[in-house]
C-alpha cells in the first residue's frame, strides 16, 4: 500500500518505528529516505526481528523543501505489524499494516 | 500635482508587488482544493502546490513498486541444543532466538531413551526494562542463551550431581548489518522523485485545475495531448522504472541478509555424561568455541530455498574421573532445503559432522575421532511451533547413532512486544 500522508515542517527529524508481532513469519525491513530540491539527501534502513520494535530516524534540511519516503517490507502480507511515524518526537501517523507499505511526506 | 503623482506611483507599486502574491495565493488555493479532493486527503498542508506535486509523483511511482515479499525467506531461531543428542538438524544455525523458544526432545541412543528439554532466551529480555522495547530491540539480534537438561532423570546415578546439562551461546556477528546498496538505491529513487516533483510544481501552480492535471498525469491511458490540455501546458514527466526494479532487488537482498545469511560464534559448555552411561569415565566438562556461517538462497518464485551452513572450532575436554584432558577440532558442513507452504516452512537438512584429536586411546570417552552423517526434517505445525525429527549415524569412529523427535515452540514472550 502506498499513500501520500501529508506535509511536515522542514528542519524536523522524521522517525519511523516498526513494531513487528512475534507471530510474523520473518524479519521486516523499514527504510526512511529523504531528498530535498537542493540535492540534500539521506537514508536509513534496518531490519526488525519478529517480536521486536525498532526505529530509524533521519533529519531534514531547515532551508529546503523536499520529500520523505518511508517503506516497510514485511515477510508476508499477513504479518501483524504497526508503523508509527514521529516528527520531532511527536506522533504524526500510526497504523496497523496490511502488507508492504510506503508512506510519502512532503517536507514544506 | 506632485503629490498626486507620488500617490499614483505608490499605488501602482503596491499593485505590482501585490499581484504575484495574489496569484500565488490563488494557485495555493487551487492546489489545496486538489489535495483535499484526494481519496485520503492529508490533514497537514503547508505549501499546497509543492505537496500536490509530491503526492502526484508518489501516485505515479507507486505503479512501479512491486512487493518483494513473495521471494523472501522466513527465519529460524529454535532452542535446539546443538551438539547434544537432541540436536534437531545438521550443523544447526547460530541465528539467535528473537525472544524465547523451547524444545522438548525424545532421544533414542545406544543406552536407551532420554527426554531432553531446552530453553533459549534472549538475555536482553532478562536485563532490559520491559518498558523500553527500543533498547531491547537494539541488542536483541546479537545473541541468545540455550540451557538444556534431561528431564527424565537429573541424577540417576545418585552422586549428587546433574548427570548431564549444557549451555549454548549463539552470537550473531551480522546482527544489524544493512545493505549499503539498498540505501544508495533508495536515495537515488527518492532523489529522482524529488526532481520530478520540482518539475511538476510550477506546472501545477499555473494550472487552472491542478487536480485535473494530476489525474491526467496518473491516468494509465492519458495521452500527451490530454495531459497538456489538462495542465494548461506540457508536463515534463518521465519515471525511470529501472530505479524501482533495482530498489526492489536491493530490498530483497537486505531482507535475505537478515533472514538467510549468518556469521556467528557458537559457544558450548557441557557437563556430565553426554553418552548417558554407554562408556565408563565419560562424565566431564567440555567447552566448544566455533565460528559458524550459513547462506540460504531462495528461488525466484519465493517458494523453495536451498542453503549451506558450516561450523568449525575447537573443543576442550576434561574428564571428571580421570586426569585426561584433550583438545579437539570440531566442525561440520550441511546442506539444507526448505519450502514455504502458505504460512509454514518445511525444512530438510543433511550434513557431515566430525570431531578429531590425536588421542586414540580415550577416543570413546572423549567423544572424539569420529565423523557422522546427520539429517533432520522440520515440519511446522503452527505459525511458531514445529515437530523435528533428526537422525545421526557414524561413518567413522565409535559414537552412538541417535534418533530424536522434538517439539519446538518459538517466541513465547510476545506480550513484551511493543510494551
Amino acid at each position: 500500500m502506498m499513500a501520500y500522508k501529508g506535509a511536515i515542517q522542514r528542519g524536523c527529524r522524521v522517525a519511523a518505528e516498526l513494531v513487528l508481532d512475534p507471530a510474523a513469519g520473518g524479519h521486516a525491513l523499514v527504510a526512511v529516505a529523504y531528498a530535498s530540491n537542493a540535492r540534500s539527501r539521506g537514508s536509513r534502513a534496518l531490519t526488525v526481528a519478529p517480536g521486536m520494535t525498532d526505529h530509524c530516524e533521519i533529519p531534514t534540511s531547515d532551508r529546503e523543501k523536499g520529500m520523505v519516503r518511508i517503506t516497510v517490507d514485511l515477510n508476508r502480507d499477513a504479518d501483524p505489524a504497526t508503523l508509527t511515524v514521529y516528527v520531532d518526537g511527536q506522533v504524526a501517523d500510526s497504523a496497523q499494516l496490511a502488507g508492504d507499505t510506503t508512506w510519502v511526506y512532503a517536507v514544506s | 500635482m506632485g503629490v498626486r503623482r507620488v500617490l499614483v506611483l505608490a499605488l501602482a507599486g503596491v499593485a505590482v508587488l501585490a499581484a504575484p502574491s495574489a496569484a500565488q495565493d490563488a494557485a495555493a488555493d487551487r492546489c489545496r482544493s486538489a489535495l483535499l479532493a484526494r481519496p485520503n486527503p492529508p490533514t497537514r498542508i503547508i505549501d499546497p502546490c509543492h505537496e500536490l506535486a509530491v503526492a502526484a509523483v508518489s501516485d505515479r511511482t507507486s505503479r512501479y513498486w512491486v512487493s518483494p515479499r513473495d521471494v523472501q525467506s522466513g527465519v529460524g531461531g529454535s532452542a535446539a541444543p546443538a551438539g547434544s543428542p537432541a540436536q534437531g538438524s545438521a550443523v544447526p544455525s547460530t541465528m539467535p532466538t528473537a525472544l524465547a523458544a523451547t524444545t522438548v526432545a525424545a532421544v533414542a541412543h545406544d543406552s536407551g531413551t532420554t527426554t531432553i528439554t531446552a530453553i533459549s532466551l534472549n538475555p536482553m529480555i532478562l536485563f532490559s526494562a520491559s518498558g523500553d522495547p527500543l533498547e531491547i530491540a537494539r541488542l536483541s539480534r546479537l545473541l541468545d542463551i540455550t540451557l538444556f537438561v534431561p528431564v527424565d532423570g537429573l541424577d540417576e546415578d545418585d552422586d549428587g550431581r546433574i548427570d548431564y546439562a549444557g549451555a549454548r551461546l549463539r552470537i550473531n556477528l551480522m546482527a544489524g548489518s544493512q545493505s549499503h546498496d539498498l540505501l544508495d538505491r533508495l536515495s537515488e529513487a527518492v532523489r529522482a522523485e524529488m526532481d520530478l516533483a520540482s518539475l511538476i510544481q510550477p506546472v501545477l501552480s499555473e494550472a487552472t485545475d491542478p487536480g485535473k492535471c494530476v489525474a491526467s498525469l496518473n491516468a494509465s491511458d492519458a495521452t500527451t495531448a490530454v495531459v497538456t490540455e489538462s495542465c494548461d501546458g506540457p508536463l515534463p514527466v518521465q519515471v525511470d522504472e529501472a530505479r524501482y526494479t533495482g530498489l526492489r532487488a536491493a530490498m530483497r537482498e537486505a531482507r535475505e541478509a537478515a533472514d538467510a545469511r549468518y556469521l556467528g560464534l557458537d559457544l558450548r559448555v557441557d557437563t556430565g555424561d553426554p553418552v548417558f552411561g554407554t562408556a565408563h569415565h565419560a562424565p566431564g566438562t567440555s567447552l566448544v568455541a566455533a565460528v559458524a556461517a550459513g547462506r540460504r538462497i531462495t528461488d525466484a518464485t519465493g517458494g523453495a530455498s536451498t542453503g549451506i551452513r558450516g561450523r568449525v572450532g575447537a573443543r576442550y575436554v576434561t574428564l571428571r574421573d580421570t586426569t585426561v584432558t584433550d583438545w579437539q577440532l570440531d566442525g561440520g558442513l550441511a546442506f539444507e532445503a526448505s519450502r514455504q507452504v502458505e504460512d509454514q516452512r518445511i525444512e530438510l537438512s543433511l550434513g557431515l559432522e566430525f570431531r578429531f584429536s590425536g588421542n586414540r586411546t580415550s577416543a570413546e570417552v572423549l567423544r572424539t575421532r569420529y565423523a557422522e552423517i546427520r539429517g533432520g526434517i522440520t515440519v511446522p505445525i503452527a505459525g511458531a511451533s514445529a515437530v523435528v525429527v533428526s537422525l545421526s549415524a557414524p561413518i567413522w569412529g565409535d559414537v552412538s547413532p541417535t534418533l530424536s523427535v522434538s517439539g519446538n515452540w518459538r517466541q513465547l514472550l510476545g506480550a513484551l512486544s511493543g510494551s
